[in-house]
């Protein structure tokens, strides 16, 4: 029998969240998943923007002008992504993820009648509804097998609130760990109501995010959600797009000097890393492909996985090819970029493949009049590069190993790499405008070498 | 379009230095591809085709036609009949032209032909219509085609010892050139088209003459041999004058639509190339960056389906990309025009610049 399929995603959920050791959150259902199966503790997402980096692990392919904007009712899945796949494969395809996505390109027809929730009021929806109607789907007969069953949680989302249940120092030192704990509280609701050996479980995530929250032996700041913040954030939802610059300027403006001020207030010292955390956010107008960002966990449990770790570097676009292999359902590799990880879940080995990475839409698109500052980069295990793509001059190049933290930029010392990167991000972009690129067909090759052979150039 | 017209015999030639004194001359505009198909689908399009999809021989069908629209669209869309005469199908984009000719280059008297259809499109006039013709004359590539191309290979010793020979043979095919533009222009001026008329003389790329070993012809190299055109601009606002600063031929369609108040059409993906008038007209102007690219067939019969030389140029430096063996090439323009003194990885920062410059364009494209 097919085992059913749960591909949860947790909006803006970072590896060390859940991997470190030294995490405050409390998540026992998020541990028994790793102790169950595969943790893959250097996977990392093509992009910052979750609309991308959905598709790009659905298609198994790597973003390129990262969610250019097209036109309307335009379709970011690809026809033979995963969830196609899998119908074809004959299983049952629910999906509970927010009504946002149909308007942004998720374009799929799922087998379930109420298939999103609004997610427009930034709120933690698992305590309202959402965590209610998902165990209710769960329950229900609705659900026939072998299902595959996507939800996408935007509860860790920047801007969503804690709810009182969780604000209790056991949760976390921070809101973001605090919220941690409270979906870890259904994920353990959620795993009660499926039958685990006959499910595989994928938890992963579309990107990390900047925690404005340090708290160490020696150090606490926080900077998190203020109310402040949440007024400023409601005044700005309201105001018309054609002001957007000028909003994005005052915006960059206020937040420069609050920042500023509080660092003021703070009389310990702070590393750079710290700072970044403190100050950036993951929608800046300047976008950065930092690890606090790319970094993302992906667990494979339930089912037949015993656990393991995998510490190579693996990308979000292996999930597909992986899940395919694993359920032995065979797929055109020539239209997916990701490989299959199998061999790793069994002590192999695999090529390392570099992790192609870009920012988003909002820092592309035409809309904006400034200059926008979009940035593409690679990833090894043991380098990240990325540079502006306008302004190849700025950029940056870390020692993932030495610098994990990516606190020093090496590039202006090591060209070498750089051009070993450069060349890397040319053989993918090429690679991919060949595949979008109009493929000639078989008369047409014989009339264009017939032309050029009258040309005298054959 | 003057198909292999080389900048250096129109320099010396009277015919087109006569037509110099009616003209804006550019003097330096350099093609985006060093053969036809590439190099007037960018013209057509004002667009590189890194971005258009034709990008070598074998991309014609390749066009990106729902992203990208050519001058022929856009003036068809503003009621003007066009016109085209060419050697082959598959040398310049075909939509938006009302009639598409592809002459014999062997048999037909492309001179004869040509005054012929100016003689069609003066009618066409007559009845209070506007009209866009173009016509390539073809016979250089001709007999370039049938003496160098099938009878020698790009690393013929007997070619490249014979350099006095293939200038000589050179020389005379653009004589004949310059006859045929002779009688064009003389035909025009009789028709008086010359009123109420853009009439723009070019080339779309240069031909070899045996300067390096690797290109008995074109195509293989971004030499500035090939890459280096020429443009004779005519027109109301087109004062008798020589610019001799780098552009672009992509720059050439913008030019066009610019001359004749066209606005570009939003639904389609923005042109690489900018106006010129600016700079025609004494107006401040930044000098662009210069992007070719080309399929070097290196020991196969046939060029390769996409580019493995690219160059990145601007009036007094060029950095060439060979991405086939993995080198670069740099030199200094104005110091050594004939490229012979490679000055790559020297630690100049312009080679730095320039690979910048090259980056911007590969990952905006």
């Amino acid at each position: 029998m097919k085992p059913n399929i749960l591909l949860l995603c947790i909006d803006s959920l970072k590896a060390d969240s859940i991997f470190d050791e030294n995490k405050t959150s409390l998540t026992p259902n998020i541990d028994f998943l790793i102790n169950n199966g595969i943790s893959c503790r250097q996977a990392i997402t093509s992009t910052d923007y979750t609309i991308t980096s959905i598709a790009s692990i659905f298609n198994s392919q790597f973003p390129i002008d990262a969610g250019v904007k097209k036109e309307k009712n335009f379709n970011v899945l690809e026809k033979n992504n995963l969830l196609e796949s899998l119908r074809n494969c004959n299983y049952n395809i629910y999906a509970t993820i927010p009504k946002s996505f149909f308007k942004l390109g998720i374009n799929f027809e799922f087998d379930n009648i109420n298939t999103s929730y609004e997610d427009s009021g930034h709120k933690f929806y698992l305590s309202l509804d959402l965590g209610e109607e998902i165990l209710k789907n769960l329950r229900s007969n609705e659900f026939k097998e072998p299902w595959a069953y996507y939800i996408h949680l935007n509860d860790l989302h920047q801007g969503t609130n804690l709810p009182e249940e969780f604000n209790e120092e056991k949760f976390g030192d921070g809101m973001y760990d605090k919220k941690i704990s409270g979906i870890d509280i259904w994920i353990g609701k959620i795993l009660k109501n499926i039958n685990i050996e006959n499910t595989i479980i994928v938890l992963f995530s579309d990107h990390g995010d900047y925690v404005r929250n340090i708290s160490t032996k020696y150090k606490t700041v926080n900077f998190e959600f203020s109310k402040l913040r949440t007024i400023s954030w409601k005044i700005g939802k309201k105001i018309p797009s054609f002001l957007e610059p000028i909003k994005r300027k005052i915006d960059l403006k206020a937040k420069d000097i609050l920042f500023k001020q509080k660092l003021k207030e703070i009389k310990q010292e702070l590393t750079s890393h710290e700072k970044r955390n403190l100050n950036l956010q993951r929608s800046d107008y300047e976008r950065r492909l930092y690890d606090d960002i790319v970094h993302i966990p992906i667990i494979f449990a339930g089912h037949n996985f015993s656990k393991k770790s995998i510490v190579e570097q693996i990308r979000s676009i292996d999930i597909f090819p992986t899940l395919t292999e694993i359920l032995k359902i065979s797929i055109d590799q020539n239209k997916i970029q990701g490989q299959s990880i199998v061999p790793l879940f069994y002590g192999k080995k695999v090529d390392e493949q570099p992790a192609y990475m870009e920012s988003s839409i909002y820092a592309i698109s035409d809309e904006f009049k400034e200059p926008t500052k979009p940035v593409i980069g690679i990833r090894t295990l043991q380098y990240k590069y990325f540079r502006k793509i306008k302004d190849p001059s700025e950029k940056y190049l870390f020692d993932l190993i030495n610098d994990p933290k990516e606190e020093r930029n090496i590039s202006e010392s090591n060209p070498d790499i750089i051009e070993k990167m450069e060349k890397i991000i040319q053989k993918i972009r090429d690679k991919m405008k060949s595949s979008d690129s109009k493929k000639m067909t078989k008369e047409e090759t014989e009339r264009v070498e017939k032309e050029l052979k009258k040309l005298g150039y054959i | 379009m003057i198909d292999g017209g080389r900048l250096d015999r129109a320099k010396k030639s009277p015919i087109f230095n006569e037509l110099k004194s009616k003209s804006t001359f550019f003097s330096q505009p350099i093609t985006y591809g060093p053969h036809t198909i590439s190099a007037m689908h960018a013209v057509f399009s004002g667009s590189y085709g890194i971005r258009t999809g034709t990008n070598s021989y074998w991309s014609t069908y390749q066009f990106k036609k729902e992203k990208f629209k050519t001058i022929t669209e856009y003036l068809k869309e503003e009621q003007y009949h066009t016109c085209a005469d060419i050697v082959n199908e598959l040398v310049i984009p075909r939509q938006g032209f009302d009639e598409f000719y592809i002459h014999d280059e062997y048999k037909d008297d492309l001179t004869q032909r040509h005054q012929k259809l100016l003689h069609e499109m003066k009618k066409i006039s007559e009845e209070q219509k506007k009209f866009f013709l173009y016509v390539q004359y073809s016979n250089i590539h001709t007999t370039i085609s049938e003496e160098v191309l099938k009878v020698y290979n790009n690393f013929s010793e007997e070619y490249f010892k014979n350099k006095k020979v293939n200038e000589q043979r050179y020389d005379n095919l653009f004589h004949s050139a310059e006859k045929y533009l002779n009688k064009i222009l003389k035909t025009i001026s009789e028709l008086d088209l010359f009123k109420n008329s853009l009439i723009l003389i070019m080339s779309d790329h240069g031909i070899s003459t045996g300067e390096k070993i690797g290109e008995r012809a074109y195509g293989a190299f971004c030499y500035d041999y090939t890459l280096r055109t020429f443009a004779y601009f005519i027109g109301d606002r087109f004062i008798s004058k020589e610019i001799s600063q780098q552009v672009r031929t992509i720059d050439f369609m913008p030019t066009i639509l610019d001359y004749f108040n066209i606005p570009t059409d939003a639904k389609y993906e923005k042109m690489d190339g900018v106006s010129l008038l600016p700079l025609i007209e004494g107006q401040s102007y930044d000098e662009r960056i210069a992007f070719s690219e080309t399929g070097n067939p290196l020991n196969g019969k046939a060029p390769p389906k996409e580019p493995n030389i690219k160059s990145i140029r601007t009036t007094k430096w060029k950095l060439i990309i060979n991405e086939y063996n993995n080198t670069r090439e740099l030199y200094n323009l104005e110091e050594d025009p004939d490229e012979e003194n490679n000055l790559a990885e020297k630690g100049l920062e312009i080679e730095q610049t320039l690979w910048l410059e090259f980056l911007k364009i590969i990952n905006n494209s």
